[in-house]
């Protein structure tokens, strides 16, 4: 252990919360600014550094070495986070396609903003026009009478 | 000297964690993501935590980041989505909250150097392998076990999360 010879020659604690809060500035802005579901990811470890430096900081001003062995369970922490969120992303991508958060957003409340819709198969909306269509066709003919007979057999 | 390499070391960790949240292709955002990880490490030598700074390496810029690389090499993106990744909802409202935290966190930062928090002297401290293994293992012994039961847990939610269908 090389033990430094003046107090003053170590780095100023405010340095390192100060780069610690900067670090914390840019992880909460990735999250909070993209939508590359993996790349929040990566910013959530952005913070989680930040937060182990602090840690390490004060354990340095204090003397006491919890802080370090904190910073071991902090890293414990973030290994099971990413684990987990790899997972769930791998999950997500396998049903979506997709590693957009926006394109897994149905627990959403459906108030905000443009939800992208559910595709229900059989609309029954599609049916309805074609039928209407078909309908004023008819109506459009001089004969009414022999033109819907066909149809209906078609359509039983 | 001490100051000046944290200093360097600082600059290079919020650069790269910078260019790491703005690049388009998250691979090259991890790597960039790498470069933070090593300047931190360097960071934690000045501030004497070697046993720290040796397990940063091998944990983040070892198992973590190969993690990350793992996964991203086997989503494989196309090209033409990271073109156009979406905008977020609300850009300004993230950038507001990290200058709002920012503002916040440095006023706390210089109430606390004005009303002399940190005027003490600073400790000396043993960060070697020996000191934190005595820490661990002796006060944190508890902590230190139920970590393993937090691993295990993770471990499990990502072979269920990953599972096609559980039968």
């Amino acid at each position: 252990m090389i033990a430094l010879p003046l107090a003053s020659l170590t780095v100023p604690i405010e340095w390192v919360i100060g780069l610690g809060f900067i670090l914390f500035a840019i992880g909460l802005l990735g999250v909070a600014c993209r939508r590359n579901i993996l790349i929040m990811l990566l910013s959530v470890e952005i913070m989680l550094n930040a937060a182990n430096l602090v840690l390490v900081g004060f354990s340095r001003l204090h003397g006491d070495l919890s802080g370090q062995v904190f910073v071991f369970f902090s890293m414990t922490v973030a290994a099971a986070e990413v684990a987990v969120g790899l997972a769930i992303v791998i999950a997500v991508y396998r049903l979506r396609r997709s590693a957009n958060v926006d394109d897994a957003s149905d627990l959403r409340e459906a108030d905000y903003g443009d939800v992208p819709e559910l595709k229900l198969e059989g609309e029954p909306k599609h049916h309805h026009d074609d039928d209407h269509g078909h309908d004023d066709h008819d109506h459009g003919d001089a004969e009414p009478d022999p033109a819907p007979e066909p149809a209906a057999t078609g359509g039983a | 000297m001490t100051q000046a390499l944290f200093l360097i070391f600082g600059a290079t960790a919020i650069a790269s964690a910078l260019t790491a949240v703005t690049r388009q292709n998250p691979v090259a955002s991890a790597i960039w993501l790498v470069v933070m990880f090593f300047s931190l490490a360097g960071g934690y030598v000045v501030l004497e935590a070697y046993f720290v700074a040796a397990v940063q390496i091998l944990v983040y810029a070892g198992a973590i980041m190969v993690l990350f690389l793992f996964v991203i090499m086997l989503l494989d993106l196309r090209s033409e989505y990271l073109e156009h990744e979406g905008k977020p909802k609300l850009p300004v409202l993230g950038v507001f909250a990290s200058v709002l935290f920012l503002v916040v966190a440095g006023i706390a930062l210089f109430q606390a150097i004005d009303a002399g928090t940190f005027s003490g002297t600073v400790a000396d401290l043993d960060g070697s392998a020996g000191a934190i293994g005595g820490a661990i293992f002796g006060k944190w012994l508890l902590a230190f076990e139920v970590t393993s039961i937090l691993l295990l847990g993770a471990i499990l939610g990502a072979v269920i999360l990953t599972k096609r269908r559980l039968t």
